[in-house]
């Protein structure tokens, strides 16, 4: 088909649909200068701002569009009724796991809020760190410096951890710096001991673990007495993190003794390990204990055991 | 049926002038826009009112292409320059309600506190920080005066920006 045979098929098209053709000629010029008018329309300007609140400040994630005027609002209510210090309602919208762990009465988040909310507090947030289905955000506390211009007193605020939790659809709420409660209940057992760490209460920077111990001996059970380093750590990245303790605390147990310790570990819970296990380097079934130093060796030397036990948490590398 | 056909032409060929005549039109427009000079004025019709409207204007945009430290800078630049003037209504209507409530319930309050407080000429405010909390901003200040070598003071503003050149301030008083 040559140029001439190829116009003459076009013009003969366009005579017959003429109509047709006018329409859709008339139709995409229509949607062109919409479309021109659209895009040159002057966009109405903002001030703009480097403030992100719902874009962690830890890796640049973002929370969510759907839970994003959530969180926003929860935190504008929760803070509401801090200071209108209507307890009962603010006291209501955390999570039973942070009830449990921080506030176990409402006289406890009482007096937190006396403390925290002792004059009128504005705050702002930021969101600081997710994992998979939480969202942490720092919220900060101040007087009302607008109202008062900080007269009379040093600017500063308070700082905390919001978390908000997706669970089935909803949001737990958690304040406080908890993030969540995780049951173990992973043990070890022999003829002298039973340990069983029971849960563990997962808070920004530590996390304690709730441990029950029983000697099942006629003998003394000593677990710590601060002689030796790592007497109780758990395993986080190949390396001990030994529990938070003061020097004068001994893990004593009598003949037959049953007890529930707390051990707080340090531990970031963004900082991406998991920890694989609960570490008793040290445990000594021993004679007689006197808890000194001018005996410790004695002790030792008539010790019935001296070994360690560990108890493996289910989690994967 | 030729003057059927003559009409329907007609029809299309004035369609498309018009879309034609409606694209020139908006490109000129637009182009005009961009090469007219901003303010031009012709200086004989010109009133103060005008030139007031004009710096309005300019500020405007000069906040537009601004970053936030910036404004929230010119923004006190703005309350110290009315306290300068002596122009203590229009200072005082930049304040918080509620800081007004707390501390300044008149403007004769806060005229004498001015006056008081801050240098009677040429006020030099120096900004040492900036503190974003939200949507509040905390500026970290020093005021000084050439004229008055002794005299320096430590000034903590807050700020809230709620659209361009639309803020409200409070300030650390004095005792």
């Amino acid at each position: 088909m040559n140029f001439i045979d190829a116009r003459l098929k076009i013009r003969r098209f366009i005579k017959k649909n003429r109509r047709k053709v006018m329409i859709v000629v008339v139709a995409i010029a229509i949607i062109v200068a919409i479309n021109y008018v659209l895009k040159n329309m002057p966009e109405e300007e903002t001030p703009r701002t480097t403030y992100e609140p719902n874009i962690a400040v830890m890796d640049s994630s973002e929370v969510p569009e759907k839970w994003q005027d959530e969180i926003k609002n929860r935190i504008d209510t929760f803070i509401t009724y801090c200071n209108e210090k209507n307890y009962q309602s603010a006291y209501d919208m955390i999570s039973d796991d942070c009830k449990n762990a921080l506030f176990p009465t409402i006289d406890d988040f009482k007096e937190y809020v006396d403390y925290k909310f002792q004059v009128k507090r504005i705050y702002s947030i930021q969101n600081f760190s997710n994992l998979s289905n939480q969202y942490i955000y720092n919220v900060n506390l101040m007087s009302d410096f607008m109202a008062t211009g900080s007269t009379g007193t040093n600017y500063g605020y308070l700082q905390e951890k919001f978390v908000f939790t997706e669970d089935d659809k909803n949001l737990k709420f958690a304040i406080g710096d908890f993030i969540r409660k995780d049951t173990l209940n992973a043990f070890s057992e022999d003829e002298n001991l039973k340990i069983v760490v029971e849960s563990k209460n997962v808070y920004y920077d530590h996390e304690a673990y709730t441990v029950r111990i029983t000697n099942k001996t006629e003998n003394i059970a000593v677990l710590s007495d601060q002689s030796v380093d790592n007497e109780i750590a758990i395993l986080v990245n190949n390396k001990y993190r030994s529990y938070v303790t003061s020097s004068d605390v001994k893990i004593v147990l009598n003949p037959e003794e049953e007890n529930t310790y707390t051990f707080v570990f340090n531990k970031y819970c963004d900082d991406g390990y998991a920890p694989k296990g609960m570490y008793f380097n040290n445990v000594r079934i021993l004679q007689s204990f006197s808890g000194t130093e001018e005996t410790r060796q004695e002790e030792l030397d008539n010790a019935i055991r001296n070994y360690s036990i560990i108890i493996n948490f289910n989690v994967e590398d | 049926m030729k003057n059927n056909k003559f009409f329907k032409r007609m029809i299309l060929i004035l369609i498309i002038l018009l879309i034609l005549l409606f694209f020139t039109s908006l490109i000129l427009r637009n182009r005009l826009q961009d090469a007219e000079p901003e303010n031009v004025i012709d200086s004989n019709t010109i009133t103060a009112e005008e030139i007031e409207q004009n710096a309005e204007e300019r500020e405007l945009e000069g906040l537009k292409n601004a970053d936030e430290r910036t404004r929230i800078q010119q923004y006190c630049g703005k309350f110290i320059r009315y306290i300068e003037s002596k122009d203590y209504e229009s200072a005082y209507n930049l304040l918080y309600p509620d800081f007004k409530n707390n501390y300044f319930k008149t403007l004769d309050d806060f005229t004498k506190y001015v006056q008081e407080k801050f240098p009677s000429d040429l006020i030099i405010v120096s900004y040492d920080n900036i503190e974003r909390q939200g949507q509040y901003y905390v500026l970290f200040t020093t005021i000084t005066s050439p004229l008055e070598p002794d005299y320096s003071m430590d000034q903590r503003f807050f700020f809230v920006e709620n659209d361009f050149n639309d803020f409200l301030l409070s300030f650390e008083v004095k005792q």
